[in-house]
């Protein structure tokens, strides 16, 4: 069942413009909002909760029409980046600021059910400035869900996070939506978080969403170059189809040859996208099933945490990842030739802007 | 090594223009209050127009402070706000006119209005037989007319200090725009105001200009500090400018203790 649905939304900030944004949420996911800064993502939000004024398009929460509704009349919870916590209240009033105010039934029950929820009963009496970065969360998702809300607008909580604490509050928060079945817009430009959360993804760019899916349908098939680079680093390769048939093409890319799947017209330009990570590298010539095979001198090896990223030169600078237990093995080094390989599958070819 | 002889070297410079203006304010009111013989203290302190012209100095700066945070508090939260659009340069200028013009100018261009003559002033004499010069109402204009800026600019930065999330977490949890004010805006931005404040009443108690075109009498201090020194000699005016300052002085304390205290709980 559809909670939240998006149509046509227009809306302007100065020189600043949403674009004909639409999708839906269903009742119990998590959509996944990702872009750069700057893309509009916060925006969005200030449009969905009412803060921003919309030019034109119909925002509907349980099929009413809440377009032109205050934010105070939404029914919605929005837990922004920097939490917003009243630094003068203590937790306590904190999180009794709306139910105070709305007047709700049984505030003391629904106050303790919260409270005891979060484990959070020790922290009452305290400022939000003495509190950590995961209490002050626990204390905005109480605020929030005190309220019972129809609805959950996350902007970037756990930006400011150690990636400790984000693995820990991203778990709270996923936990916190499952229990109270909760639907919910999270945005982040972290796609990491957007795999973890499991549900679509929006890509925004420059006010658009420009594309909707699962991480890994957009991860595989990017609408654009931007949306591929979002997913992380990518090998672009712009190319000239050679041969075409069979559901199989051949395209000439700085003079080597790239395989991939799909038929294109003989002498078109393709642009192909490939991840570092779907590279192998090795150093026999052993025989392999991957039909893209390419040679060249390793010119950069990079730290990557896990892995390490190598950059090979094989006419055209290709990014590789491995790990560091292989890269030790094959004792690699800068200047020494190695073969990339990757699978005929791994090609994707990028859609003409 | 180098670099701590370097720094060193920063900050002695630094420390000596400090020093140089900290004892450029300090040493002529030092000087003031320990010139008088303790007798002529006493007796200024005994001269009851010269105590009634401080009490005025008082009250009326009291008042004019009350009334720029009233009139103040929702013009900075306003500008605060940038509810002025296209006008928001303007009404900044405008509102920091009076630090600009001099204080003369700005008692005789308050004349204007508030005169028996003026826009203001003939209406009131007209309909209630009321002049306005000379009364304690018109040394409340013209000590607000060049202390209101203190306030509003202070008040207008400590609104601008409080993040618009709080503002929009305050309106998502239900709140209108006047309990958001009062209870958000308000508290956080209560030390800027309080600054303000202060810095208004100070200002409005050594004003001079403006209030001695505007009303001679009722006298405040800095005007009977004037009178004494054209009517009498130095000696008596120095000895009634130094119970002000030192009446001054312990009040501003006070309240710095008081409110620097509040602000810490």
């Amino acid at each position: 069942m559809t909670v939240l649905e998006v149509q046509n939304l227009n809306a302007r900030i100065g020189s600043f413009m949403l674009e004909d944004i639409s999708f839906t949420v269903d009742s119990g996911e998590t959509f996944v909002i990702v872009g750069e800064n700057g893309a509009g993502k916060t925006k969005l939000l200030d449009a969905i909760s009412g803060f921003l004024p919309i030019l034109s398009g119909k925002i509907l929460l349980e099929e009413k029409d809440i377009t032109n509704s205050p934010p105070q009349e939404r029914g919605m919870g929005y837990i922004f980046q920097n939490l917003a916590l009243f630094p003068h209240l203590t937790v306590r009033e904190n999180i009794l600021f709306g139910a105070r105010l709305k007047r709700m039934k049984n505030i003391d029950g629904s106050f303790d059910e919260i409270v005891d929820f979060f484990k959070i009963r020790h922290l009452l009496n305290r400022k939000p400035l003495s509190l950590s970065g995961g209490e002050k969360q626990k204390v905005a998702l109480a605020r929030t869900l005190i309220l019972k809300p129809k609805f959950i607008l996350f902007d970037e909580p756990t930006s400011a996070l150690s990636p400790a604490e984000k693995l820990r509050v991203d778990s709270e928060i996923k936990k916190t939506l499952e229990k109270f079945h909760l639907s919910a817009i999270f945005v982040s430009h972290n796609m990491e978080e957007a795999y973890f959360f499991g549900g679509r993804v929006g890509v925004m760019q420059n006010g658009k969403l420009i594309q909707i899916g699962t991480p890994e349908e957009i991860k595989y098939n990017p609408a654009n170059e931007l949306v591929a680079l979002t997913f992380g680093e990518i090998n672009l390769f712009d190319c000239i189809v050679k041969k075409s048939n069979y559901g199989v093409s051949i395209a000439d890319c700085y003079g080597f040859e790239i395989t991939f799947l799909g038929e294109y017209e003989i002498g078109s330009k393709v642009k192909l996208a490939v991840r570092p990570e779907d590279i192998v590298i090795s150093l026999k010539q052993d025989k392999t099933s991957a039909r893209n095979i390419l040679f060249g001198k390793i010119k950069e090896i990079a730290n990557r945490g896990a892995l390490l990223k190598i950059v090979v030169d094989c006419g055209k600078e290709i990014s590789a990842y491995i790990s560091k237990q292989s890269f030790e093995e094959l004792e690699l080094k800068r200047g020494k030739v190695v073969s990339l390989r990757f699978k005929i599958t791994a090609p994707h070819v990028l859609p003409k802007e | 090594m180098i670099l701590e002889s370097k720094n060193r070297l920063f900050y002695g410079i630094f420390f000596f223009f400090a020093v140089v203006l900290v004892v450029f304010v300090l040493m002529p009111l030092l000087r003031l209050i320990t010139l008088p013989s303790f007798h002529l203290l006493m007796n200024a302190f005994k001269d009851k127009s010269a105590l009634t012209s401080i009490l005025n100095s008082l009250i009326y700066s009291f008042l004019t402070a009350v009334l720029s945070l009233i009139f103040g508090v929702p013009l900075a939260f306003l500008m605060a706000k940038r509810r002025f659009g296209r006008f928001e340069k303007l009404i900044e200028t405008i509102v920091d006119l009076p630090l600009a013009v001099p204080h003369t100018v700005a008692g005789i261009a308050l004349l204007f209005i508030f005169g028996r003559a003026g826009i203001i002033g003939k209406l009131f004499y007209n309909s209630l037989g009321f002049k306005i010069t000379g009364t304690g109402v018109a040394i409340v204009i013209a000590m607000m007319f060049v202390s209101l800026p203190y306030l509003v600019d202070s008040a207008r930065d400590g609104f601008k200090s409080v993040d618009y999330e709080f503002e929009k977490a305050s309106y998502i949890l239900g709140a209108s725009a006047s309990y958001t004010f009062f209870r958000i805006y308000l508290p956080l931005s209560l030390q800027s105001i309080e600054t303000g404040f202060l810095l208004t009443w100070a200002r409005a108690i050594s004003e001079f200009g403006a209030v001695v075109i505007l009303a001679y009498y009722p006298m405040t201090a800095p005007v009977k500090i004037y009178d004494a020194f054209t009517q009498y000699n130095l000696t008596v005016s120095t000895a009634i400018a130094a119970v002000l300052l030192i009446i001054c002085l312990t009040i501003f304390l006070v309240l710095r203790v008081v409110i620097n205290r509040n602000d810490g709980t």
